[in-house]
């Protein structure tokens, strides 16, 4: 009953009443399972996290794949051979080390332009390469082929100690010494109950139930399933034993009624009561971004993983095009990182299996959301300084200017080297700068604040709570919802930036005309800093008009004026310091 | 205050920049692994395939945010990947219990009898059938089978009454539903006239599955013990007979362990 597909492929007739002739085609499909797991509102169900935990334990007993692909709903495999290619990383020599191997996340769906940053190339084509060459990139939620084993929380077969300054001293370790049985020869069967699975299998075996929970059939196929994910024999590594060439094509087991049953004791809410799924095992609980801690935590551990770039994308998805959700979700990730930063996984704590470089990652990982605070000085500072008069520094010296002009060109040849070796466009790094700049205004100092508070002060305040506005159904349009705009608090910040700044340009231009004696260098200096704000704020503006064209010229005209006065208002009433008495009694006799 | 701001600027960019210090560029290469696992050898004669097997996840939470067809599409594409059929496990987890996305999955399994051996066939990408016939492109390139223009068209059919069935789901489900409701209380009432009881007896406004029992999932009016966060595990393996004939093997067992109040909500 309820057979997974037969071992032998199954061809169909060329009769007639089949839609399509399927001569010689493979008419099998693999097992199709759906699980929604027990909810009770006296116990937490951890979202997502729990969810996937309840699947790892319920495809122990059913399927027990030794490795797991884990999608997200609207993230379908474009490439057909995407699995091939992640098992490729997982089998080869030393694959026996890779936690998970992770393939990048494309999006489909945005709009041409990419107003928002959306594909995010930045980040999956520049940071996440370039972790590959340290330990591995990070989990990111979808997309991800994990190895079983690792996501019980088990140490890798072999890991490396990076002690000393920077990591320079390393310790080999072979957490899985080997051990000839001879019984290995001539098994070629799928071995249950095995017991190389640690080299403490005594102490695992007596942890089990308070470990995984006392499902016996579920302690039963871990085993099982570490062994299959094993590497074949004549490629096994220093410290560990492979398993026989064809031991795995064997047919798989019936499932029967018990087993089904078995699988819904695992899938109770209660199940994970008094034991580590959550802790230690399967994916972390307690965190908003639960990919990264669960990454975090097998890098811990000591394995390494995988970045897979497919020459054909692997899995798309969709984003969220419009401004008001793309915020939100930075400001989900900010949150999580704000969490790590301030929570036992933090990387300043990491265990000496990581290495120096990955530490420093993971410290970013949970450090970036504080530099929004300085951004919005910065913000705010050229402003400021055409309000005053003031320059940000008190002279331009030559020697400044060198300096500045070396930073700055080191900077341009750094992005140009991202951008030559990752092969994105000039574009999209521009887009990833410009949003960085409107999320970290916004959605990071939001994390930060919200954080902060959470740690010290106990309050939880949430800034997601949206006022959602009658949008109007529009089929025509394929970007419809990109113009959909929703009230947030998120959207404060950037304003105010941008109107203080645009004032600010205003000001300082009225100043510059009316004084007798006009310093347009400093004008332009200035000038130059408030604009380059605005230039990386110009797709929020856009994203907050709303609809194309919907805007009538009138407002710019308007707006323009108000600005106009205002700042005239400003030099009148309140005469720049900088400017000398002579012009105002001039002006005013 | 420039001060600091310049420090920690340079502080952020140098953790910005130090893990950048070693990139890697990867390659793989799909023959050697189809030669290592896939060809037949003293141990393996048949040639069978060697692969581990590969358990894929999906998680779903609430069909109204994620529509079901976007769901199924992505359903569909995993059935058909490339991998040994027998290593591969498709696990669908709706953290929304809902009845939608269980018949949803089942009208994609049915469909998937028809879509799956088309792929294999005539080599479609990608195996998403809305992104595939989506696609601008001519899909004539590259196809050489003679029967192909006809397949595509039939199939092409099949998938728009799929994606109509599809649709019509959410109504269909209510009208079942309120049917047999109706029909419950009318037996409900009855049964009391009999008995001459009194006090009325409250119908619970249950959700009904296509087979004429309960859905074990949350239902569409929350009642104790099938409302959202509040509803028994369900798994249900699919099996794929014959295009459009779904059989039904359910089993439901409710796990009910600890004495749990009713005056939730």
């Amino acid at each position: 009953m309820l057979a997974p597909p037969n071992a032998e492929p199954e061809f169909g007739a060329a009769d007639g009443d089949n839609l399509i002739d399927t001569t010689d085609v493979d008419i099998r499909l693999p097992m199709l399972v759906y699980v929604s797991r027990e909810k009770r509102p006296a116990y937490d169900h951890n979202k997502k996290a729990g969810a996937m935990n309840a699947l790892v334990r319920t495809s122990a007993i059913m399927s027990n794949g030794p490795f797991i692909l884990n999608l997200d709903c609207d993230h379908y495999i474009y490439n057909s051979l995407a699995l091939r290619e992640g098992m490729c990383f997982m089998l080869d020599r030393g694959g026996d080390r890779i936690c998970y191997v992770q393939f990048p996340q494309r999006f489909e769906g945005i709009d041409p332009s990419d107003r928002y940053a959306n594909h995010n190339t930045v980040f999956f084509d520049v940071s996440m390469r370039a972790l590959d060459g340290l330990q591995g990139p990070m989990y990111v939620g979808t997309g991800c082929i994990f190895r079983r084993t690792a996501l019980y929380g088990f140490s890798p077969p072999r890991a490396t100690e990076h002690r000393g300054w920077f990591g320079r001293r390393k310790i080999k370790l072979f957490l899985r010494k080997p051990k000839v049985s001879k019984k290995e020869e001539d098994e070629v069967s799928v071995q249950i109950n095995s017991d190389h699975n640690d080299d403490d299998a005594d102490i695992e075996s007596l942890l089990l139930p308070k470990r995984f929970g006392n499902s016996t059939s579920l302690a039963a196929s871990i085993p099982v399933a570490e062994y299959q994910g094993r590497l074949l024999q004549d490629l096994q590594g220093k410290g560990t034993h492979g398993r026989p060439v064809g031991s795995l094509a064997v047919p798989r087991e019936p499932l029967d009624a018990a087993t089904v049953a078995e699988a819904i004791t695992v899938i109770s809410c209660f199940y994970e009561d008094k034991t580590e799924w959550g802790k230690r095992v399967g994916w972390i609980y307690g965190s908003v971004t639960e990919d990264v801690v669960t990454g975090y935590r097998m890098h811990n551990r000591g394995w390494r993983s995988v970045y897979c770039v497919t020459k054909r994308d692997a899995f798309r998805g969709s984003a969220p095009i419009n401004l008001t959700d793309r915020l939100h979700q930075v400001l989900r990730w900010a949150t999580g990182s704000v969490e790590i930063f301030f929570s036992g996984n933090n990387a300043l704590l990491a265990s000496p299996r990581m290495k120096f470089l990955q530490r420093v990652a993971y410290l970013n990982v949970g450090m970036y959301p504080f530099t929004s605070m300085f951004l919005i000085v910065y913000c705010f500072l050229p402003a400021m300084s055409l309000f005053s008069g003031q320059f940000i520094v008190q002279t331009l010296s030559v020697t400044f200017l060198v300096f500045l002009l070396g930073i700055t060109i080191t900077l341009c040849l750094l992005a140009l080297l991202e951008i030559k070796w990752s092969g994105i466009t000039l574009h999209d790094w521009w887009r990833n700068e410009q949003f960085w700049l409107i999320g970290g205004t916004s959605a990071h100092a939001a994390a930060v604040l919200q954080g902060l508070l959470k740690v010290i002060a106990g309050v939880e305040i949430s800034f997601t709570l949206t006022s959602k506005s009658a949008t109007p159904d529009n089929e025509d349009d394929e970007f419809a919802e990109l113009y959909e705009v929703k009230w947030s608090f998120l959207m404060i910040p950037p304003i105010t930036i941008m109107m203080v700044n645009a004032i600010g340009i205003a000001v300082g231009v009225a100043r510059t005309m009316y004084s007798p004696f006009p310093q347009w260098s400093k004008l332009v200096g200035g000038v130059f800093f408030s604009f380059w704000v605005l230039c990386h704020l110009y797709p929020f503006a856009k994203g907050l008009m709303g609809r194309r064209g919907k805007i009538p010229t009138i407002i710019y005209v308007w707006s323009g004026l108000l600005s106009i006065i205002i700042s005239l208002l400003w030099v009148y009433i309140n005469p720049p310091s900088g400017t000398t008495e002579d012009y105002m009694n001039f002006k005013f006799p | 205050m420039s001060v600091t701001c310049e420090l920690w600027f340079a502080f952020s960019w140098i953790l910005d920049q130090l893990p950048k210090l070693c990139p890697v560029n990867r390659v793989t290469d799909l023959s050697v692994l189809k030669e290592q696992f896939e060809s037949p050898n003293l141990r393996n004669p048949k040639g069978r395939s060697d692969l581990p097997g590969i358990d894929v996840f999906v998680s779903t939470a609430d069909p109204e945010k994620e529509p079901p067809l976007v769901t199924a599409n992505t359903i569909l594409s995993i059935l058909a990947v490339d991998y040994p059929v027998e290593k591969v496990a498709c696990y669908l987890s709706d953290d929304g219990g809902a009845l939608l996305t269980f018949e949803a999955l089942a009208e994609t399994a049915s469909f998937a009898r028809i879509w799956v051996p088309f792929c294999r066939k005539h080599n479609i990408e990608p195996r998403n059938p809305e992104a595939y016939f989506g696609q601008k492109r001519d899909f004539l390139k590259n196809k050489v089978r003679l029967d192909f223009v006809r397949e595509r068209k039939r199939v092409k059919r099949e998938y728009d009454e799929f994606k109509v069935r599809i649709n019509s789901l959410p109504e269909s489900i209510r009208r079942r539903s309120n049917a047999y409701n109706a029909h419950e209380e009318l037996r409900v009432k009855k049964k009391q006239m009999e008995t001459g009881a009194s006090e009325p007896v409250k119908v619970p406004k249950a959700t009904w599955m296509s087979d004429g029992s309960h859905w074990p999932g949350t239902w569409a009016s929350a009642e104790p013990d099938h409302s959202r966060g509040d509803h028994a595990g369900i798994i249900q393996v699919f099996r794929h007979l014959k295009y459009h004939i779904l059989v039904h093997v359910f089993i439901k067992i409710i796990v009910h362990v600890f004495s749990y109040t009713k005056s939730n909500e």
